[in-house]
């Protein structure tokens, strides 16, 4: 018996393998999806203790009803809708909470810190690619979470786990033109708030 | 490839979902068009920068437990519910938009500030609720909110008791309408001779339609009424011969024509009958008249200017106008009483007519205006009955050149009263008003203008006989000539039609 490769098998037939009781087969699907997915969750609440608690509340519901899954749609389009649905629900509660901003460690206590510019030029030659991703990290950071929820979850679910526009169309439940009406918005609005870095991503990227 | 179709197909580029075909169309594209371009390389940077935002890994032990549970359920142990959860995020397809909108809105039903937004409301709405000015103001036209009898003294307005009869008596010389019950009782009061009070008085009380129209003009029209009663207001009356004759009048909104009411003058119970019976009457143009002078005299800053008129209140000062070489307006007036006035000064603005006075013969029944209705009092419908007798009697047919406007105005009232009745109430009703037009005022400028209308009252009735005979007599003047064929094709296209009704219905029977 010729055993296939995991990363050759479908997410659909992966979680068919789990419902025939093969626990391996939903660990890779784990394994494929979690990181994205946490990063997904991050981005919409903003506080990780409570990303980890919506993923694995997630992940739980995937396997409560695996066997409800009949492949009518793709694994990850109903991966993601579940842990939407779930980060919705938490961002309703989280509006009277007032947490405090997963990327707000920049400015610490007295607001806004100073610009990555501002803080690289003294020390020019000390700058290295792994400091100026270091201080870029919370910007990029700060500028997705600036991005209205609608333009947010379209990008982030682009840009962080590839998703085709299509898939995310089914997820947000929006006609495809739509979806990517918002990417672009999405993608303008990141590149004025960032342009004064670019130069510096060119650097990192050579 | 065109900018349109490029940009649309941007993105589609940028994250490889395009075929190698179109792909190599956008790029081509891309090359030569500088515009779309810029946009592909905007797009392409904002990508390049987010892509150094490294993605955090979960813990290690989130992973765990959820193998853990995995494991459990491959076993076939059954699993615990899940601490959180939210019933539609169970569901395996997306949901619909208004699942979503609905779900959205749930999320706001004990929302705090959906709370605070509904207390507002409701404060907001109680609180112009119970704004006094909103509720009990007019607002009127020039924007400021005022009370139109703040004393309320006005009483019921005028315009919801058009059946109250005015008697209301003009003076061609002065321009005036006085109260022909009122300046009668005053100078019977002085001088205790009827026939000398009456020589002023050429016409008697026009009939009863047209001080009831007069009475009913503000509510003909519903807008005019609301200007009326919004003007209503107090006239001091000053410059009068009595001490006790200072005071105030308040014109109630429906007065609006600006009877003459001395009040101080009479007693409380003749007044009150004034107030309710005014007759609209006509002065002499006479300036041989011993009693116009004493109208004349009465104080001019008494005079109040008169309000725009209404349709046939403009009619009867035009007919004033061509009587009255002075271009003056007329004005509506709340005067003094008249017993103390000084002896007559002919009038220098007055026409010349030579023609003799025909207020000036005796034997003029000088209470006819206010007289039965001032001795009546409570049948204030019997007096003006009597009233409308003796003011019929008068032939205005005999009435000299000078005098003959009055017959004119009182014809123009009738026939306004008429029009009114024609529209308003019944066609009988107007049909007799008409005909007692024509035949009590033959002299009418307008009587051929009046037998038109009354043909086709009579046409709309079904009399058709007399509809083309009141028709043969307008068509004798040759101004209404054409309009009275007119008239006459529709009386015999009625005929013809009334004909071929029963034959039609023969025919059928048959």
């Amino acid at each position: 018996m010729v055993k296939l490769d995991p990363a050759a098998v479908g997410d659909e037939e992966l979680l068919r393998r789990f419902n025939d009781g093969r626990a391996d087969a939903f660990e890779t699907l784990l394994s494929r999806y979690e990181k994205p997915l946490f990063n997904f969750i991050l981005r919409h609440v903003s506080e990780r203790t409570r990303a980890e608690e919506i993923m694995q509340d997630a992940f739980l519901r995937v396997i409560e009803r695996s066997k409800e899954f009949k492949g009518e749609s793709k694994f990850s389009t109903w991966l993601y809708t579940i842990a939407r649905n779930l980060c919705i629900d938490e961002s309703r509660k989280m509006v009277f909470r007032r947490h405090k901003s997963l990327d707000a460690q920049l400015g610490g206590d007295d607001g806004e810190g100073p610009a990555l510019v501002e803080r690289t030029a003294g020390s020019a030659p000390a700058v290295d690619r792994t400091a100026i991703a270091r201080e870029l990290k919370p910007l990029i950071s700060a500028a997705i979470a600036a991005l209205p929820e609608e333009q947010r979850e379209v990008f982030l679910m682009r840009e962080i786990q590839n998703m085709p526009f299509k898939d995310i169309a089914a997820i947000v439940g929006v006609p495809e033109n739509t979806v990517k009406s918002r990417m672009r918005y999405a993608l303008e609005r990141l590149q004025e708030a960032l342009a004064e870095y670019a130069d510096y991503v060119g650097e990192l990227e050579e | 490839m065109n900018c349109e179709n490029c940009e649309t197909q941007l993105l589609d580029l940028l994250y490889g979902e395009l075929e190698a075909t179109t792909a190599g169309q956008v790029r081509a594209h891309l090359d030569g068009c500088a515009s779309c371009r810029a946009a592909s390389e905007k797009l392409g940077s904002a990508r390049r920068i987010v892509r150094q935002l490294p993605l955090e890994s979960p813990p290690a032990r989130v992973h765990a437990a959820i193998m853990a549970r995995a494991q459990a359920h491959v076993r076939g142990e059954v699993v615990v519910a899940p601490p959180r959860g939210k019933a539609h995020a169970e569901s395996e397809e997306p949901q619909s938009p208004v699942q979503r909108f609905m779900a959205w809105l749930g999320g706001f039903v004990l929302g705090p500030q959906v709370a605070m937004a509904m207390v507002l409301m409701l404060m907001v709405g109680v609180g112009l609720y119970y704004l006094p000015g909103l509720r009990t103001s007019r607002n009127v036209p020039g924007g400021a909110i005022v009370n139109a009898d703040p004393g309320d003294e006005a009483g019921p307005s005028a315009a919801i008791q058009p059946a109250e009869p005015l008697d209301l008596r003009l003076d061609t010389r002065t321009n005036r309408l006085h109260s022909g019950t009122e300046t009668v009782a005053a100078r019977n009061t002085r001088t205790g001779d009827d026939r000398d009070e009456a020589q002023d008085v050429v016409e008697g009380p026009l009939p009863e339609q047209f001080a009831a129209t007069l009475a009913a003009l503000p509510q003909t029209n519903e807008a005019r009424a609301g200007d009326l009663e919004a003007q209503a207001g107090e006239v001091i009356v000053d410059g009068l011969n009595d001490a006790s004759e200072g005071a105030e009048l308040a014109l109630a909104p429906g007065e609006a024509f600006g009877v003459d009411r001395t009040a101080a003058a009479r007693p409380a119970g003749a007044r009150a009958r004034d107030q309710q019976a005014l007759a609209f009457d006509v002065a002499s143009a006479d300036s041989d008249a011993p009693a116009v002078g004493m109208q004349r005299n009465a104080p001019p800053t008494a005079a109040r200017t008169a309000r725009e008129p209404i349709a046939e209140e403009r009619s009867v000062r035009e007919q004033l106008a061509q009587a009255e070489p002075p271009p003056a307006p007329p004005r509506l007036t709340v005067s003094a009483p008249i017993a103390m006035a000084p002896p007559t000064t002919p009038s220098a603005s007055a026409p010349a007519p030579s023609a003799p006075s025909r207020a000036a013969a005796p034997g003029r029944p000088s209470a006819m205006a206010g007289g039965p209705r001032a001795s009546g009092g409570g049948s204030e419908s019997a007096g003006m009955a009597s009233g409308v007798g003796s003011s019929a009697s008068a032939p205005a047919s005999t009435a000299p050149q000078g005098q003959a406007q009055s017959p004119l105005l009182a014809a123009a009232g009738l026939h306004g009263v008429a029009r009114n009745q024609a529209r308003t109430s019944s066609l009988r009703e107007a049909i007799s008003g008409y005909e007692s037009l024509i035949s009590r005022y033959p002299g009418y400028d307008r009587a051929t203008e009046a037998m038109l209308e009354l043909a086709e009252l009579y046409r709309r009735t079904g009399d058709l006989a007399r509809a083309r005979s009141w028709l043969s007599r307008a068509e004798r003047a040759p101004a209404y000539a054409a309009r009275a064929r007119q008239q006459r094709f529709r009386v015999d296209e009625m005929d013809r039609a009334r004909r071929a009704v029963p034959a039609a219905a023969s025919t059928s029977s048959d």
